[in-house]
């Protein structure tokens, strides 16, 4: 019962003014940041992060949710119209997308987008509320062993499931969170690390954290990419009702690659980057004539945008329970959530569970707005495909840094977002995960308090940690994907 | 070797790089954990040693990881990625990419600076300069220099620092924070703004 009072309460907040303008505000948002290249979603988030400090917690986190649901469809536009994906969420689109755009099917494949995604998305939340009173059950299993543990957990994972060398992730992940150690520690009035500045009392803020690793890192490598994203004009032909009429043809594709999207964004690191080629690898392999993929096949299309607006209901599962976002958007999404005061966890399913369903139905509501939005509006976002990268970096740049500085009018904040930045810079050129760094910087203070109050329980002994059932199923699992890329090959060769 | 010679094999060379990268990473973790053994409190100093030691070692093993033996450097290249997408559609994502937006060798303008070291002096050149005048006032001076570095014609490079200038006293306005005081310039900010 109090599952359906709070779903009612959030209904009427969601509905209540300004509310709804801000879902509206936040999808065009995320459509323009995923429409231009090399912005994206999680950038999207975190350059807004800091204007929502005037907005309440459900406006505020209303609109950050509105923009990643807006920033996956967005996506699919440049992919479609210029074979430059957006996002990486949106990389298998341009397989099939781009030849339609190429046939004079532009519009189609834009409706065919727009559907999948309002389908895929409207899936997956539905499934999510359902699930939801289970998630509150599991929740509140965990005690503050539990909470450090599936803190490493969410960090170990990142290391097995993003691309890349495991130690580098673990490596980054781990700098992040020791970066978080500057300034008070959190049960002593030991000062760490501030070298007697009074800027740094209260250590580096995980805004500033994300704008730099994103926005300042992002903007340095694409100021490298020749100018002009478009090189031509953009041929905006094809029927819309083809295309819509197209995507409810393959009930069974949108089923399947919303889910698919589903369960892998629930998984910390993989995201809809790796979702949608799976979807699209998925619907090839089912298909009777996979030889049609890549050249035009409506299939390709449908496959990648119904996974990647259904990999956001699953990365919310971590992002919202144990406070471990499965991707960056979640990672600036789980900032939003600690930077308007609510924390992942007990809370958001107990006193603040009308909050968290407002959001999950602004979800819902934003994406049936995105279908409207695809249809109508969709012959004029074709522009923002040939906006130059150019005028986009010194925007972005004076953003993140004016955002960075309002955050708490300290200049240390500025120092990070700049020195993150360049840091970030080398990692993604280098193949460290920054994902991997974010969430070290997110999840420091949480496996920090959660560490010391649990070691504070058991009067110092490590053994807390694999007394109870569920803490010692956590510490098998951590010790498995540490260790198991390395054993696996040996005992492969050990049993052949 | 001189000194613009090596600053030149910093820039260019993508191990020298890396090795930057680790170096600073080493040395950053390698003080912390020196200076965790200095706190009063023993619960201070628990976790930044246990994250402090796993960069520290992670790091050292990274940088020196040619000249260990091959079972050792193999775990420490080895991949994770459990749920990646078959190979063949990570590679044609990849070349869909690279064909769209290539990285230019050196400067994609005709100029002497790499674009990305230029940008990236530019930003650390931004923040020096809003902290001395104000973020008000250097936010346009930057988009100038950028929008000139890339050869962006007068109309539009006007329109840029425009924007950017009203970016600045939009957050002024709205979040109620000094942006138009700097430390060494204006200090007291500009009253009739």
């Amino acid at each position: 019962m109090a599952v359906v009072g709070s779903l009612l309460e959030a209904g009427q907040i969601l509905m209540s003014w300004p509310t709804p303008l801000w879902v509206v505000v936040g999808l065009l948002l995320g459509m323009i940041a995923g429409a231009l290249p090399g912005i994206g979603s999680s950038l999207g988030m975190a350059i807004v992060l800091p204007l929502t400090l005037p907005l309440g917690p459900i406006n505020a986190l209303c609109l950050l949710v509105s923009m990643y649901s807006g920033a996956m469809y967005g996506g699919s536009i440049a992919a479609i119209l210029v074979n430059v994906p957006g996002t990486g969420a949106a990389a298998a689109t341009t397989f099939d997308g781009y030849p339609m755009s190429k046939q004079g099917r532009a519009v189609e494949a834009l409706a065919i987008s727009a559907t999948s995604s309002t389908v895929g998305g409207v899936l997956t939340i539905l499934t999510l509320i359902a699930v939801s009173p289970i998630l509150i059950e599991v929740v509140l299993l965990f005690g503050t062993p539990e909470y450090f543990l599936m803190a490493v957990l969410g960090l170990s994972m990142i290391g097995v499931v993003a691309s890349g060398s495991v130690v580098k992730a673990i490596v980054a992940g781990a700098f992040g969170m020791l970066l978080t150690t500057i300034g008070i520690a959190p049960n002593s009035p030991e000062l760490r690390y501030t070298f007697g500045n009074l800027s740094l009392y209260n250590g580096i803020d995980f805004i500033a954290a994300l704008i730099g690793m994103f926005a300042i890192a992002e903007m340095i490598k694409i100021s490298a990419q020749k100018g002009g994203i478009a090189k031509e004009g953009v041929d905006l032909s094809g029927n819309l009702l083809d295309g819509v009429r197209t995507a409810i043809r393959h009930p069974v594709t949108i089923l399947k690659s919303s889910f698919i999207g589903m369960f892998i964004g629930a998984i910390p690191g993989s995201g809809a980057t790796v979702s949608n080629f799976i979807s699209y690898g998925e619907a090839m392999r089912s298909s009777d004539d996979p030889d049609k993929f890549g050249d035009g096949e409506p299939k390709g299309v449908i496959a990648s945008e119904s996974s990647n607006n259904g990999t956001i209901g699953g990365s919310l599962i971590p992002t919202i329970s144990f406070g471990i976002p499965g991707s960056g958007s979640t990672a600036v999404l789980l900032g939003g959530l600690l930077m308007h005061g609510l924390r992942p966890g007990p809370q958001l399913f107990d006193a603040e569970l009308a909050t968290t369903y407002t959001f999950m139905l602004a979800l819902l509501v934003g994406n049936v707005v995105i279908f409207c939005i695809g249809i109508f509006l969709v012959t004029r976002l074709g522009f923002l495909t040939q906006v130059d990268t150019n005028y986009i970096v010194p925007i972005i740049v004076v953003l993140s840094m004016i955002g960075g500085y309002t955050l708490r009018t300290n200049w240390i904040d500025v120092v990070t977002v700049v020195g993150l930045g360049l840091l970030g810079y080398l990692m993604v050129k280098y193949n460290y995960s920054v994902i991997a760094f974010v969430l070290g910087v997110v999840l420091g203070p949480i496996a920090e308090e959660n560490l010391l109050r649990s070691l504070e329980l058991s009067n110092g002994t490590y053994s807390i940690f694999v007394t109870k059932p569920l803490s010692l199923i956590l510490v098998v699992c951590i010790l498995i994907i540490l260790f198991g890329p390395f054993v696996k090959p040996r005992l492969e060769r050990v049993l052949s | 070797m001189n000194a613009k010679s090596w600053s030149e094999n910093i820039v260019e060379n993508d191990t020298v790089k890396e090795k930057v990268l680790l170096l600073v990473m080493t040395a950053i973790s390698g003080y912390m954990l020196w200076g965790a053994t200095q706190f009063t409190a023993a619960s201070s100093a628990r976790f930044p040693r246990l994250v402090a030691t796993v960069v520290l070692v992670g790091s050292l093993l990274l940088l020196v990881r040619e000249y260990l033996p091959g079972p050792l450097r193999q775990a420490l290249v080895s991949e994770g990625a459990a749920f990646e997408a078959s190979e063949e559609f990570v590679e044609k994502g990849e070349e869909v990419e690279e064909m769209t937006s290539p990285e230019e060798g050196i400067s994609s303008v005709d100029r002497p600076l790499h674009d990305s070291v230029f940008t990236a002096l530019a930003v650390v050149g931004y923040a020096v300069l809003g902290y001395a005048i104000g973020l008000l006032w250097a936010s346009p001076i930057f988009v100038a220099v950028y929008a000139r570095w890339f050869r962006i014609n007068t109309l539009r490079t006007g329109l840029l620092t425009g924007i950017s200038f009203g970016i600045a006293y939009v957050f002024m306005i709205v979040l109620n924070v000094e942006l138009d005081a700097g430390a060494i310039l204006l200090t007291g900010g500009v009253p009739w703004l």
